[in-house]
């Protein structure tokens, strides 16, 4: 048992890691093969729609930070609590990076048709970015009274 | 119906696909397509065969000028309406694709009807109202005014004979019911069969005004040469001496 509590302690530590890199795996590709179908719409603005792709990428970076944060012996008293931070704010990072993904997908398939208004498309996928910094900065924030 | 679900490949190349696609003008504004249809096709490549032969079947579907099925009866036509549906496995698309069927079936109605059809017993059409259409054959819109509000502007136009203005009613309803699906349901099959359908749509109606345009010429222009009296030539007739 203990050492199923110790191997969670560690799933919490990488977790944030390894979910954000899926979400912003899944969400940058995602924007990525819209990026790819309105270039061949397009004569022009290109470079921000690749740019606009890369957008869920940051959540691995968020994710990166949190597993540092949590990063300590693991033992029998601190291995719960960094597997509820741990895969709660990756799980977060996870969805927000796919759900990014698809802000950003929709972004570039509008603002293809209508150029004026990129800024304002780009709105949405910025809202769910507040939301995986929200996650990281209390994950970071609650970290500090796990058990070292 | 078979339940279906589009294979998680198939359903990313969607998000390649459908910004690829060119914006279709709205129908009223239609000047030109945006780019060939041969174009169109390229990219449409993209879909897997699975997926094609789906898209294909829808646009048989809903093409309106068709050749060599003349002489299928009302009875043949349905059934190979059902037939070719129930080949379709996408709910979203099917429901798109049965709404319109629908639609040209209470059309066909009011046409029967105004020919002189005194029953509804042995009117064939598609649909889950058929049977509401032949107990209300009598009535004037079948009691599905409430259900089709724009059968009343149907009747209309059939009564006073302006085929154009149901043509274009017709477009118009379905184009919408189209545009709408293509904005709800985002990097999908169904947003593709839409965009396709509208296309197919663009094309038929720009082809109905080139026809309507050299008609209209025709007319212009016997209209204009009747008001002159031209006398034969006598040289240039020669050879009939």
């Amino acid at each position: 048992m203990d050492n199923l509590i110790i191997a969670l302690g560690w799933a919490g530590l990488y977790g944030p890691m390894a979910l954000g890199a899926i979400g912003s795996i899944i969400g940058c590709a995602l924007a990525g093969q819209a990026a790819c179908g309105a270039l061949l719409e397009t004569e022009t603005g290109h470079g921000r729609y690749v740019g606009i792709a890369a957008m869920p990428s940051s959540q691995t970076i968020y994710g990166i930070v949190v597993m540092f944060s949590l990063n300590r012996e693991v033992n029998i008293d601190n291995a719960p609590g960094l597997f509820a931070v741990g895969i709660l704010a990756g799980m977060a990072l996870l969805f927000s990076a796919v759900r990014q993904g698809q802000c950003c997908a929709s972004a570039i398939n509008v603002s293809k048709i209508k150029p004026e208004i990129f800024g304002m498309s780009v709105a949405p996928a910025a809202i769910v970015e507040g939301f995986a910094v929200f996650a990281f900065i209390f994950a970071l924030v609650i970290s500090a009274g796990i058990p070292a | 119906m078979t339940s279906y679900s589009h294979s998680s490949y198939s359903r990313s190349s969607y998000y390649t696909l459908i910004p690829s696609l060119p914006a279709l003008a709205p129908l009223n504004k239609l000047q030109e397509l945006p780019c060939s249809t041969l174009k169109l096709e390229q990219r449409l490549t993209m879909l897997n065969d699975r997926d094609r032969e789906q898209l294909d079947r829808a646009l048989r579907l809903c093409q309106r000028e068709r050749i060599g099925d003349e002489e299928y009866s009302d009875t043949d036509e349905v059934s190979h309406w059902q037939e070719e549906l129930a080949a379709i496995d996408d709910p979203l698309v099917t429901e798109l694709i049965a709404d319109y069927l629908e639609s040209r079936t209470l059309v066909a109605a009011l046409r029967y009807r105004l020919a002189g059809q005194s029953s509804g017993a042995d009117f064939k059409g598609f649909g889950s109202r058929v049977w509401l259409i032949q107990r209300n054959w009598q009535q004037p819109l079948f009691g599905l005014e409430h259900q089709f509000p724009w059968l009343v502007r149907a009747r209309e136009a059939l009564e006073a004979n302006e085929g154009r203005v149901l043509e274009n009613l017709l477009l118009e309803r379905f184009w919408t019911r189209l545009w709408r699906t293509e904005q709800t349901q985002h990097f999908s099959f169904a947003a593709i069969v839409a965009y396709r359908l509208r296309w197919a749509l663009s094309e038929y109606r720009l082809r109905w005004d080139q026809t309507a345009a050299v008609d209209y010429f025709d007319r212009w222009a016997e209209a204009a040469l009747d008001q002159f009296s031209f006398e034969p030539d006598p040289i240039s007739t020669g050879s009939e001496a």
